[in-house]
């Protein structure tokens, strides 16, 4: 009976399989490729292992086949002698320093405007391991791949480790009375000190600098953040007069309309939007979903997400926005709007907008006034100021002072600037604008760089003073609802110095920073929490404050914005040109200008492309012009132009050329030989796109990418299920057990047996789990050639998953690790027996013992295992924090290293859980579900993973399994993995 | 009878006899050492200051009426108003000294001591490392294999055709594929073995002893290594934990001051000892020591046995060595950790831990 209806399971799988089309990749003629049906050229190791054959009789292969395997044999295994190894005492700092322990420091992250609240984890006085902080209710405890990324550039060995006037070394009391007398001096002839840096969101900084502006009345603020929402504030500005970033409430949003705004990865605040928009999306606990909308030309992860994307070219967001306002004042569709309406469905959008009044937001990620002018008209008809959007309790508030780094640019021109202090900017990657003015620059009387890192600038830079790493470093920020402070997890590694205690000892202030900023942030508590007594410590042991909130109201405003969508008119575009859109790119978020190995390596989730900058083309355009994936065009446009290799990328509008920006782009282009960095200047404002022409070169190079190997077959698909299908079926209709495994004898597992759910409804596939088990786990960064090779060796993939046709596909994300699986199909074929399963459910791998034989790779149907090809962990130039002395402190003490010709995969943070067991079992407690967290459960900003006992009936994993939408994947060949997922539900019909 | 009568009589009189010498004779020197040692080398020394003033020649500087009296009560002879007991009270930071509760004959017997106290040299006696495990060439399977591989390679190569001819392919295949098994099978059964530290002589920068500490003076293991009740790494003690005795104890036995005096150096110098580890673990292994004191109930000793040999690499710690309890030991269901686990589940009288998982590779090596 039970072998019958197991039998209908997988007739239906199967028939459900050919029913959908769903492929992995494009081929170089645009078709697409089905891993298991169509020959893929694969870098896998497993087309690779048979690649000689042992019958030829030829004297060579003899050799070969004998002499390469028995000595091969001995030799792969790394001799380590015994080599004398050293104890020291362990001196603690404190009655509670705990040797081996970890302790938790709380602290924030800067680097962007969302300040996460962190977890730093350190060992033995050194952070090992940065988390998001628990206790934070926005967010959770999750993180995304650039905090966890950010820990390298602390232990950087290219840092400049201490104060240096030119290029000679200086200690820092010399160098205070020379640069302050110099300042003195400047101010007193009236020349004007310019200070550029990022936007400072701390008010203690912003005391400090205005103390400093008292000080030397010259001074002058200005900031430079080319991919700043500066249309935003205008807008807002204009419309409302705030200069805010207001605050968008997505768990207040039943209907989400957004225009190329990638909220879910990089918008803004990513993380907190992730909870927000998935608190919407609660399937388990609500009958009903959001509806979300994507109008964009490149494909977001945030579209992965949505239950409707439509691909607009930039020109035509303009079109569409004033097609939908229209139709908002008036309620219908005037006649030069029709070809749109048709395309887009803007009567039924807009109907539904209107049925969802205030409950709904409209947002745009473009930098062209008029458009967010017209958004903001559009949410202000739908009364969303003061419900779903916040602009009393905005997410960032600009100070009125601030220069933009035009103005400076411009000054520097007429040689009207005398002294310039760069604090965390590299200007000639950040801005290649000011590549033109070198003469300009040098002739600047005083430079003061504060930069980490040795740039550009710091050639001709007068004193180099170096900021501390923020992990050093005391701060405080102030975002919406909370004051969140920063404190340091290391004492200065270096000789380097907080850059605003340089500045305190410029001014002569009597107070050092601390102590400054203990004062302030006193004095801002009092203000704020209405006289009550708030004790500092309590306050820096938990990292946040809530601040009270003020009542958002309804703004609605009555502008006249006829000139604006003139302005749009006017800037229509034909269709023979090519539209370039820069958009940010979350994977080159880094927090300083220099290569992050981490974030360089981990590839983009839509694409899977890493170490390189690609400009995405669509399969048609490609076809048109003749470019093939890896070909390089020559971009031109009015003011600058690039050599840039080609991606084809599917769902990409037509005839748009999409690049990624970030910080760290100059970086990665450098190594990618384009030679001239694009010019940013006129796509930071005005226009949102530009026009631009292209030549195809005859140069082509492969593409760094880790898809067309580490694919599993497209039967691992976990079924995605509209919202409709979802509710009607019968929950106790559960997928039975597939047929295989029913032969397979199921095992006894004491004390556990670990599991995982991973809820896909909730994953974004941004990838922040993998860059945190990399952390965590010490795996080694390979480098852009063993990628290219197939040779990554992250642990946990994301696998991306395309659906329907080629020009606008569904795209499903599937979080792959090694399944643990009960029934291994590794443990067979290992030749030296380094695979085994213990008793409470996980796969072993045991690394002394594995000869390299990969036999266990190959085997894998999830190919889920990595192998070290090399000595990746010494003497690997694109890892350098495991080959040099300062960096190898960033190492995880709890994991081992593992050498080359050892095969590894994910453990279940294996080290994670004996401590915890060790801990109970010492404290004489139980575990309780939720003690143990996984490294990528812990830094989830979705909370989609889940991990616990499932033998134990109290804990959330157990809950899980029950649940209708949980699937193995590839269960059916019987191979009993531990980890269930929880198919996606969208919204398919637009039924809210 | 009568007989008897006299020799009960003689055997009474010489125990009597033997008892009135042994009440009115002195105890030997011996036994009055050990007085001193138990009642005042605390705070005295013969030959230096310490807590309480040297005791050299104290015989000729004080009477013996005064010593006696303020041996017996100091705090009463402070009180009294003696000039003498009161400059010593305020010289030596007030510190008072307790009453020894001796008798007046003990006190002279201990005065007897401090008067005959000669400074003895002791003997040097420098530890004689034994040679363990000395190492004589011994062809071992895969040595014999690896030869055997390369005479049949080398024939084959380098024979005559005419060799080649009568001895078929298979011959050659066959061989060869039983050594090159046997090589690499042998190679792989000895490959931990230049993981386990092998026992030699290794330099300490300090002749620390064990044999002293432990069992001398029987100091409990955790009063050094404290770290290892509670956390996974057994600390290695820091200097200030040796200054508490040796601050002023600054001559041993084996050595006389000579290492202490490396020591000492080391204190004002505020330094470290870098010590050379004995128990070398791999990387891949993790130990946790709180585990097997705390919960599993083990002694110090049942692990660390030849503690007393100094300077040398201790027990061969080796994963067989370490399975001997992993795969047979019973565990303690007891534990609240297993209260939910195995109460509801397994009605077990006895569960061996190699069920619980302690035999799983990822209990150590992860």
């Amino acid at each position: 009976m039970e072998a019958a209806i197991a039998f209908a399971v997988i007739i239906d799988n199967e028939m459900l399989m050919k029913k959908k089309d769903i492929w992995t990749a494009l081929d170089e003629d645009g078709n697409k490729l089905i891993p298991g049906k169509s020959p893929i050229p694969s870098t896998h190791m497993r087309d690779h292992i048979f690649n000689f054959s042992l019958l030829k009789s030829d004297r060579r292969n003899f050799l070969k086949s004998v002499g390469l395997g028995s000595v091969a044999f001995s030799l792969a295994t790394a001799c380590s002698k015994s080599a004398v190894k050293k104890g020291l005492p362990f001196f603690p700092n404190s009655s509670d320093a705990k040797p081996g322990q970890e302790l938790y420091y709380k602290t924030t992250c800067p680097v962007c405007l969302a300040h996460c609240p962190l977890s730093v984890k350190t060992i033995d006085y050194r952070p090992v391991k940065i988390e998001g902080n628990n206790e934070y209710p926005k967010t959770s405890g999750g993180l995304c791949a650039s905090a966890h990324a950010s820990l390298f550039d602390l232990y950087n060995r290219e840092r400049i480790t201490k104060p240096y006037k030119g290029p000679l070394e200086k200690t820092w009391k010399e160098l205070d009375i020379e640069i302050r007398s110099k300042l003195q001096e400047l101010s007193a002839r009236g020349k004007e000190i310019a200070i550029l840096s990022d936007h400072i969101n701390s008010p203690a900084s912003l005391q400090l600098l205005s103390d400093f502006k008292t000080e030397y009345p010259a001074t002058q603020l200005y900031f430079l953040n080319p991919l700043f929402p500066d249309a935003l504030i205008q807008a807002n500005k204009k419309c409302f007069g705030k200069a805010v970033i207001p605050s968008f409430h997505f768990s207040k949003a039943r209907l989400i309309v957004s225009f190329g705004a990638d909220f879910l990865a990089s918008w803004l605040n990513p993380v907190e939007f992730t909870q927000e928009y998935l608190a919407m999306r609660d399937i388990d606990n609500s009958r009903s979903l959001s509806y979300h909308i994507q109008f964009e030309s490149q494909y977001s992860i945030t579209a992965a997400s949505a239950d409707k994307r439509f691909r607009i070219k930039p020109s035509e967001e303009g079109i569409i926005l004033r097609a939908l306002y229209d139709y908002l004042q008036t309620k219908s569709i005037l006649p030069p709007h029709k070809p749109i309406e048709e395309k887009y469905e803007i009567a039924r959008l807009a109907e539904k907008l209107l049925e969802y009044r205030g409950r709904s937001i409209v947002i745009s990620s473009s930098n062209d006034t008029a458009i967010q002018m017209l958004v903001t008209g559009i949410n202000s008809l739908l009364d969303n100021y003061g419900r779903s959007i916040d602009l009393d309790n905005p997410f960032l508030k600009i100070p009125q002072e601030n220069g933009s780094v035009n103005e400076l640019i411009s000054k520097i021109e007429k040689n009207q600037i005398a002294a310039l202090v760069c604090w965390n900017k590299d200007l000639h990657s950040d801005y290649p604008v000011f590549n033109d003015l070198q003469d300009n620059l040098e002739a600047i009387e005083l430079k003061i760089s504060f930069n980490h890192y040795r740039d550009r600038f710091s050639e001709y830079a007068d004193y180099l003073c170096p900021d501390h790493h923020y992990l050093e470093a005391w701060n405080n920020y102030v975002s919406k609802g909370y004051l969140k402070m920063a404190q340091a997890s290391i004492k200065p590694l270096f000789n380097s110095r907080q850059a605003e205690d340089s500045l305190l000892r410029w001014m002569k202030h009597p107070d050092d920073w601390y102590a400054y900023l203990i004062k302030s942030t006193q004095a801002f508590l009092q203000g704020v929490s209405k006289g009550n007594e708030v004790a500092m410590e309590e306050v820096i042991k938990k990292g946040f404050w809530e601040i009270p909130l003020t009542k958002a109201r309804q703004y609605n405003f009555k502008q006249y914005l006829d000139p604006y969508i003139q302005q749009l008119e006017s800037e229509k575009k034909g269709s023979g040109v090519f539209e370039i859109l820069l958009v940010e790119s979350p994977d080159l978020k880094s927090y300083s200008s220099k290569l992050n190995p981490f974030l360089a390596e981990k590839p983009d989730p839509v694409s899977s492309s890493s170490w390189k900058v690609y400009v995405r083309i669509s399969p048609k355009t490609a076809k048109q012009n003749g470019i093939k994936d890896g070909q390089f065009i020559r971009i031109r446009t009015a003011i600058a132009e690039i050599k840039i290799p080609c991606l084809v990328q599917a769902g990409v509008a037509d005839s748009c050329l999409i690049i990624p920006a970030g910080k760290m782009a100059g970086a990665l282009m450098e190594k990618n030989n384009s030679l001239q960095l694009f010019d940013r200047r006129a796509l930071s404002h005005q226009k949102s796109s530009m026009q631009a022409e292209i030549d195809v070169l005859p140069g082509k190079e492969k593409i760094c990418r880790t898809q067309s190997h580490h694919t599993i077959s497209v039967e691992a698909i976990v079924p995605e299920i509209s919202l409709r299908e979802y509710l009607d079926k019968d929950p106790s209709q559960k997928s039975a057990e597939p047929l295989s495994s029913l032969l397979t004898k199921k095992r006894d597992f004491h004390p556990h047996h670990w599991g995982m759910v991973i809820d896909l409804n909730r994953c974004t596939g941004c990838g922040a789990c993998s860059v945190s088990c990399q952390a965590e786990n010490n795996i080694p960064v390979v480098g852009e050639e063993e990628v290219t090779k197939g040779r990554s060796m992250a642990w946990m993939k994301i696998q991306r998953f395309y659906e329907g046709e080629t020009d606008n596909p569904l795209i499903r994300f599937l979080p792959v690790l090694c399944q643990q699986c009960d029934n291994a199909p590794c443990e067979s074929v290992c030749p030296v027996s380094a695979v085994s399963s213990s008793t409470e459910g996980l796969n072993q791998q045991n690394y002394s013992r594995c000869i390299g034989a990969r036999f266990c790779a190959t085997n894998c149907p999830y190919l889920s295992r990595t192998f070290n090809y090399k000595n990746y962990t010494y003497e690997n130039p694109h890892s350098p924090h495991m080959s040099d002395k300062t960096g190898r402190l960033m190492l995880n003490p709890e994991v081992s290293t593992r050498e080359k010709g050892t095969a590894e995969k994910c453990t279940f943070c294996i080290q994670r859980i004996q401590k915890r067991k060790a801990r109970a079992k010492q404290a004489n407690q139980s575990l309780a579900d939720g003690m143990i967290k996984t490294a990528c459960q812990q830094s989830c900003p979705a909370s989609a993973i889940y991990f616990g006992d499932m033998k134990d009936p109290s804990s959330r994993v157990y809950h899980l399994l029950q649940s209708k939408r949980a699937h193995q994947v590839l269960g059916r060949i019987g191979t009993r993995p531990s980890i269930y997922y929880l198919s996606k539900v969208r919204n398919m019909d637009m039924d809210i | 009878m009568a007989f008897c009568m006299r020799f009960c009589s003689k055997a009474v009189k010489v125990i009597l006899y033997l008892l009135l010498l042994n009440g009115f004779n002195s105890y030997g020197t011996d036994d009055y050492k050990e007085l001193f040692k138990e009642n005042c080398a605390s705070c005295h020394e013969i030959g230096r200051i310490l807590t309480g003033p040297d005791l050299m020649n104290i015989n000729s500087l004080r009477t013996t009426d005064w010593l006696i009296d303020f041996i017996g009560d100091s705090k009463k002879m402070i009180e009294e108003g003696d000039p003498i007991a009161n400059q010593l009270y305020e010289e030596y930071q007030r510190i008072e000294m307790p009453p020894a509760g001796l008798s007046k004959n003990e006190i002279l017997g201990i005065l007897d001591y401090i008067e005959n106290f000669e400074v003895v040299k002791p003997v040097y006696q420098p530890y004689t490392v034994q040679e363990i495990n000395k190492t004589r060439f011994k062809p071992t399977t895969s040595l014999i294999a690896l030869s055997a591989l390369l005479l049949l390679l080398l024939l084959y190569l380098l024979g005559s055709p005419l060799l080649r001819k009568r001895l078929p392919m298979s011959f050659y295949i066959i061989t060869i594929s039983f050594f090159g098994l046997a090589f690499s099978m042998s190679v792989s059964k000895n490959r931990t073995k230049h993981l386990v530290a092998k026992e030699q002589h290794i330099a300490q920068p300090l002749e620390f002893s064990h044999k002293v500490h432990y069992t001398d003076y029987q100091i409990d293991c955790i009063y050094c290594h404290e770290k290892a009740l509670n956390y996974a790494t057994a600390n290695l003690p820091l200097l200030s934990n040796c200054m508490k005795c040796h601050d002023y104890i600054r001559e041993g036995e084996s050595f006389e001051k000579k290492e202490i005096d490396k020591l000492i150096k080391l204190w004002e110098q505020e330094k470290d000892i870098a010590w050379v580890k004995g128990y070398r673990l791999s990387e891949h292994v993790h130990f946790d020591h709180g585990l097997h004191t705390q919960t599993a109930g083990l002694k110090c000793t049942d692990c660390h046995v030849n503690i007393e040999i100094p300077s040398i690499t201790k027990t061969n710690v080796s994963m067989k060595w370490c399975l001997a309890c992993h795969e047979k030991q019973s565990v303690n269901l007891l534990l609240n950790y297993y209260k939910n686990v195995y109460d509801t589940i397994y009605n077990f009288s006895g569960l061996i831990s190699s069920l619980n998982g302690s035999s799983n590779c990822f209990c150590c090596h992860y």
